[in-house]
């Protein structure tokens, strides 16, 4: 069967060309892409580029190998301590003792950065150690820009996608809170409950079960 | 799972250098997180203009381009290579059918959603041009049959062929055709009856 020519090549009419021609050209916004990267739990290349503004930055040789890693574990998702642990890496070694380490190499004065520098010293507010990290926070982030904005539904879904996404991450409790939050705001009163009970259950001298005890006694 | 999505395919949408050799020296979840960089990167748009031409409205349109995602992300296994296209497609045409649905629950009218993304270029009048064009596209295609509309939507403005259409749809070459036929007829019909109106009529 031969392939029907385009009404657009073929129309005579000044608005079915115009309406065509409309249709074929809607294009969404340019931040989708990064907050769709981000829903998903992957980077965007916004973490990339603050990534090697740092490596420029960094004075020794250790932090620039560690960056380096950090890097490639940003751009390939793979957690940094794989990239440093693997199966042949020195537990002792000083990248090791980097990966698990719970502040950031400090970032040169030239580097922007939402946080004022200190001293010249390891910053002693903790920070983000990994891309892993800073790829959970905006992946609840998400959740919670959903919720503020009045979208229920689509926080469940981005909810849903942390835990298959991080099955081991370090934010669990506070997704599970979030997962409860959102249940309640999306009408589940009833999940929402249980979900509570049971986190109360496991962590019950945790801070965050306060948060959700109305939940559970409702 | 039987349906298009889930044909045999021998087109991979890796690059060579992303091959098999190299994702299988990686953990699973990076290899999956490479895929879905790729599909976002390749896709955002189409699936966006699909949603939009299939009756999403503008303010509706990013949460359902990322649940979009968002499903396929979570079906990814299911996924065959070279049938992420298609896959995405039929997503959104059923996420659009949902949104419609829940639109008309809310009793949303087309006239209060914003305007598209503005061209900084474009002078007021050429902006008020393409805001009334898009307010006439989206009136005609919303009254149209939705299984006509979709075929228009698919062949007209996605340039896809009769074949990927019947693929992605599940239906014969031959009720594609049928339908595009009958989808012109009524498009033009309709476009006919906007050309004879006055101006301020329109919208």
């Amino acid at each position: 069967m031969d392939e029907p020519r385009r009404m657009l090549d073929q129309t005579t009419s000044p608005l079915e060309r115009a309406l065509l021609r409309e249709g074929r050209s809607y294009r969404a916004p340019s931040e989708l892409r990064d907050d769709t990267l981000a829903a998903l739990g992957i980077a965007t290349s916004a973490g990339i580029t603050s990534g090697l503004l740092a490596w420029l930055a960094a004075k020794s040789l250790t932090a620039k190998i560690y960056l380096t890693l950090s890097m490639i574990a940003l751009l390939t998702a793979v957690p940094l301590s794989y990239l440093v642990l693997g199966h042949h890496a020195d537990p002792a070694s000083p990248l090791v003792t980097l990966a698990h380490a719970t502040t950031t190499v400090p970032a040169a004065p030239s580097v922007p950065d939402p946080a004022p520098a200190t001293a010249p010293s390891v910053a002693a507010k903790p920070a983000p150690a990994n891309a892993a990290l800073r790829a959970e926070l905006r992946a609840l982030d998400a959740v919670r820009s959903a919720l503020a904005n009045g979208r229920p539904p689509l926080a469940l879904s981005l909810v849903a996608t942390y835990f298959r996404t991080f099955p081991r991450g370090r934010l669990h409790l506070e997704a599970e809170v979030l997962r409860i939050d959102t249940l309640a705001k999306a009408g589940q009163p009833d999940a929402a409950g249980r979900y509570a009970r049971d986190f109360i259950k496991r962590h019950p001298n945790n801070i965050l079960s306060a948060r959700v005890r109305p939940y559970a006694e409702n | 799972m039987t349906g298009p999505a889930f044909a045999c395919s021998q087109t991979a949408t890796l690059s060579d250098k992303e091959s098999p050799v190299i994702l299988a020296k990686v953990p699973t979840t990076t290899a999956r997180d490479v895929r879905l960089r790729q599909m976002v990167d390749t896709y955002l748009q189409l699936v966006a203009r699909i949603l939009r031409n299939a009756g999403v409205g503008d303010a509706d349109i990013d949460d359902d381009v990322q649940r979009v995602f968002i499903a396929a992300a979570n079906r990814l296994d299911d996924v065959r290579l070279g049938a992420e296209k298609a896959f995405l497609v039929q997503t959104a045409l059923h996420m659009a059918a949902h949104s419609r649905r829940s639109a008309a629950r809310r009793r949303e009218t087309l006239m209060d959603a914003p305007p598209d993304v503005i061209d900084g270029a474009a002078s007021l009048e050429e902006i008020a041009e393409r805001h009334q064009l898009r307010l006439t596209l989206d009136q005609i295609l919303s009254a149209m049959d939705v299984d006509l509309r979709t075929v228009l939507v698919l062949f007209e403005m996605e340039e896809m062929t009769t074949a990927e259409i019947a693929s992605i749809l599940d239906i014969p070459t031959g009720t594609v055709a049928s339908r595009l036929r009958r989808a012109r007829s009524d498009f033009r019909e309709r476009v006919a009856t906007f050309e004879g109106m006055p101006r301020t009529e329109v919208g």
